[in-house]
This record gives C-alpha cells, structure tokens and sequence, in this order.
C-alpha cells in the first residue's frame, strides 16, 4: 500500500513551474492492481518516480509499505560501457539478489543471446528494453512500477511481459503507466486519473477510463 | 511495513558502486589503472628533468625526484579525489533512478575507490623512486600518513560541496577549474615556504595545500621543521567542507536529481 499525504509537486518547464499535484492526498491500495491514466505530459511518470523514492515532492509526504521497484521501463539505468550481464549483477549486488541467479534468469528471459555480454552502449533501444525489462522482472518486489512498458519489442516479447505481468499479479501488485487501453484493462482493475494535479480513485477500471475520456473532451 | 534503508543496505549499495565503476574503469583494458600510475610518475620525472637543469640541488636535500615526488603527490591525491568526487552525482546520475542508491553513497564509493586508487600508486612511487634514486631517505610514516590522511579529507570535503555546487551554479564549476589550475604553482611543489619572501608568505599560508605539501616533506626529511605548519587547521577546514558538502547535497537533493 502507498500513501500520499497532502503531496505537492511542480516541475520546471520552459514557461516555468508546472503543476503534477496540488496538495494531494491520495491511497493506493494494497490489493489491487492500479492503472494511472492521465493525459500527456499531466506528470504521470513523475508520479510513478515520486512513488519509487527516486524524486521527492516538493511539499507533503508518502508513505510506503513494503518493497518498491524502480519505474519499470526506463531504458536509462544501464551504464554503456558495461556488458549487459555486468548491468545485471549491479542491479542483483544493490537489491541484495545472487548475482549469478540474476544473470540466469535475465539471460533466459531477455534471449539476448551472446549479446548479453556486450556492453549495453551498443545495444538497440529495444535490446536495452528488453535487459531492462528482464532485469526488473528477476528482483522481487511488493510493488512493480510499470511505465510505457509494453511499447517495446516484437509479439513474442510482449506475451512473454504479459504472461509475467500475470504471476506477478498473484504475489504483487502494479501501478502501470500505459496509453494502451488494452494494456491496462489486461492487468488492472482501478484506476487512479491525474488530471490538472488532482488524483481520483476509480474502483473500477472502466469508470477512470471513462473519466478520463471525458476530461479529454471539454478540453 | 515502511522500509527504511539499514545499514547493510547502504554497505551493499556502496560496495556493488564500487564494482561497477571498477569494471568500467579498470575492467576493461589494464591500461585504466596503469595510466593512473603513470600520469603522476611522469609529471614527476619531468619536473626532475626540467628543474635538474636549472640547478643542482633541490631547496631539500640532494635528490629532485625525492623532491619533487613528496612534494606533488601530496598534491595529486588531493587534486585527484576533488575532481572525481566532485562529479560522482553527474556521472552516476542514471543510477539515481534506482530509488536505494542515494548522491552521498556515489560521493562515499568514488572517494573510497579513488583512495585506494592513491595510496597504491603513491606507494609504488614512492618505492620505485627511493629504490632507484639509491637516496638514503630517514622516512616518518606519522608525517606521511597525516599527510595522506588530510588531502584525502581536503579532497573528500571538496569535492562534497562541489556536487552540489556544480549543479546550483554552471559558472561556479568554471570558475572553480580555473582556480583550480594555478594552485598547482602556489602549493608547495616547486619551492619551500620558507624561501619566500614575507609578503608572499603571509599570502601563501592561507593556501592549505601548501601545509599539506609540507607535511609530506617533513615524512621524507625528519629534518625538515616546517614549525608554521597547521595540520590541526587544515584538518578541520575539511571537515568543515564536508558538513557543508553534505548539508547542500541534501538541501539540493530534488535538483541532483532531476538536472
């Protein structure tokens, strides 16, 4: 479970600061899987960044229970001149895993290849999606992060996230970050809508998505 | 549960920092860790060449690289830690992603990782020269250790307050590498403090490398007094440095992260 106790948060743009939350107080909870629906650039990744520890608010507080992923699907976390298994265990050392476990389980379901044990500077976006992917998905956590994942990688490598995404689901939970309504009604079941730095919680699904669409509409 | 970060957690994440960059740096070919042994070893051998030239003893003793070697690595493992610690936060900045790796623990693995980096090349430095120069050098171990003791501090301090200064201010991280050049010349390398006239003393005795230096000499030549030496001062104006490295890392934490 996640709280959010009267949490503000600006971000500098160009034009100045932008608005994420106004003085939220919001929950997450503990036994269902939340889809964040917001339109673009509302500040949805940085909430989910907020919720890992990564950034701080500006203002307020937020209370975590439990073991939190890293926002999954940042391709940014490798170091380019380390191979992708080099990658792996400092992942595995931070979080306390096996290394060698680690490197197995990323190898198996990255199918990287050979390439596991290049350095990640010369991998694709989507290669390093894939190790990201892979990386996040070998450290268990109470609560997975999941930002924009699913846009990466061929057919095969969707099922393979989706079918983890589902085992997860039986000992986790997700806050998940997606533009694909498919993706979301797949592995959520509420829904927290971010609309001019307001947070509301849907316990259905389907009504945030509702709202959300609404909120487009009389833009 | 809310489950703050123990101990072990930090040791781990500082130990898996200092894997990582070892592999990147060191890892890869040997010539990371070689250059970093031979970058200090020339500069002194050079000096040795060009001012041998000029005369013929050093201001201490008979031997210039004995000289020379006390004299700049004192001010190579200050110069060296500064720098690299004071970009831990830039270059380790992806890492910030992962929410249990925090600014002090890249600050805390670059300075542990850059000093054994130091006291390994400046003890086979040392070695080499005194083995091969044939110089009969009386050496007190008290002298070199505070010596080392105080630059990695001076440099731990500095570079500490530059993470987040560096991030406050764009022109500050120029003008500080600017400043930063010359100090080679007014440390104590090339000549004693005591063969200065007066007014450049009352100016150069502000400088705290140049009691850094001096307290590496006086490790290599018992005889060598330097009574106007404060190591107690110099000490605590890097810790000084540290506390207010750390405050503003703090302080600065959200734009650390997010620059």
């Amino acid at each position: 479970m996640i709280r959010l106790a009267a949490v503000t948060k600006t971000f500098p743009t160009s034009g100045g600061r932008k608005m994420v939350l106004d003085r939220v107080t919001a929950r997450f909870p503990g036994d269902r899987n939340v889809a964040v629906i917001g339109r673009n650039g509302a500040g949805k990744s940085t909430l989910l960044r907020m919720i890992g520890g990564s950034i701080e608010p500006d203002h307020g507080e937020i209370h975590r229970f439990g073991r939190i992923s890293w926002p999954i699907g940042l391709k940014t976390i490798f170091q380019g001149t380390l191979t992708g298994a080099q990658n792996a265990r400092f992942i595995a050392r931070i979080y306390s895993a096996d290394t060698e476990d680690m490197v197995e389980k990323v190898a198996a379901f990255a199918d990287l290849g050979a390439d596991l044990h290049e350095p990640t500077g010369n991998y694709s976006s989507g290669m390093k999606a894939r190790l990201a992917f892979a990386c996040s998905m070998a450290i268990p956590f109470d609560v997975y992060l999941v930002d924009e994942i699913t846009a990466v990688g061929d057919a095969s490598f969707r099922k393979r996230c989706n079918r983890a995404f589902r085992e997860l689901s039986e000992t986790a939970r997700l806050i998940m970050v997606s533009h694909s309504d498919r993706n979301l009604r797949a592995h959520c079941s509420a829904a927290m809508v971010l609309e001019r730095g307001r947070l509301s919680y849907f316990e259905h699904l389907e009504d945030g998505l509702r709202a959300h669409a609404e909120n487009i509409e009389d833009v | 549960m809310r489950r703050k970060p123990t101990i072990s957690d930090q040791l781990r994440v500082l130990f898996a920092l200092m894997v990582r960059e070892m592999t990147s740096r060191y890892g890869r070919t040997a010539g990371g860790f070689v250059w970093a042994f031979l970058e200090p070893l020339g500069t002194v051998l050079l000096l040795s060449l060009v001012f041998s030239q000029i005369a013929r003893h050093p201001p201490l003793g008979s031997n210039y690289p004995v000289f020379f070697a006390s004299g700049y690595m004192a001010f190579h493992i200050y110069m060296d830690i500064a720098r690299s610690v004071s970009l831990a936060a830039r270059t380790n900045r992806t890492l910030l992603s992962f929410p249990i790796v925090t600014v002090l623990d890249t600050i805390i693995a670059r300075f542990l990782l850059q000093l054994i980096t130091n006291i390994t090349t400046f003890s086979i430095i040392m070695t080499l020269i005194i083995v091969t120069q044939d110089a009969s050098v009386g050496i007190d171990l008290t002298q070199v250790f505070m010596a080392i003791a105080i630059a990695a501090l001076l440099g731990l301090g500095v570079g500490a307050m530059n993470n987040a200064l560096f991030a406050l201010s764009p022109s500050y991280e120029r003008v500080f590498g600017i400043v930063n050049r010359p100090l080679f010349l007014i440390s104590g390398v090339f000549f004693l403090y005591e063969h200065l006239p007066a007014g450049a003393q009352a100016l150069v005795i502000w400088n705290p490398l140049i009691h850094l230096t001096a307290i590496m000499r006086r490790g290599f030549y018992p005889y060598y007094e330097a009574a106007w030496v404060q190591p107690m001062i110099v000490a605590l104006f890097g810790l000084g440095c540290l506390l207010l490295g750390i405050l503003l890392t703090r302080a600065m934490r959200p734009r650390l992260l997010e620059q």
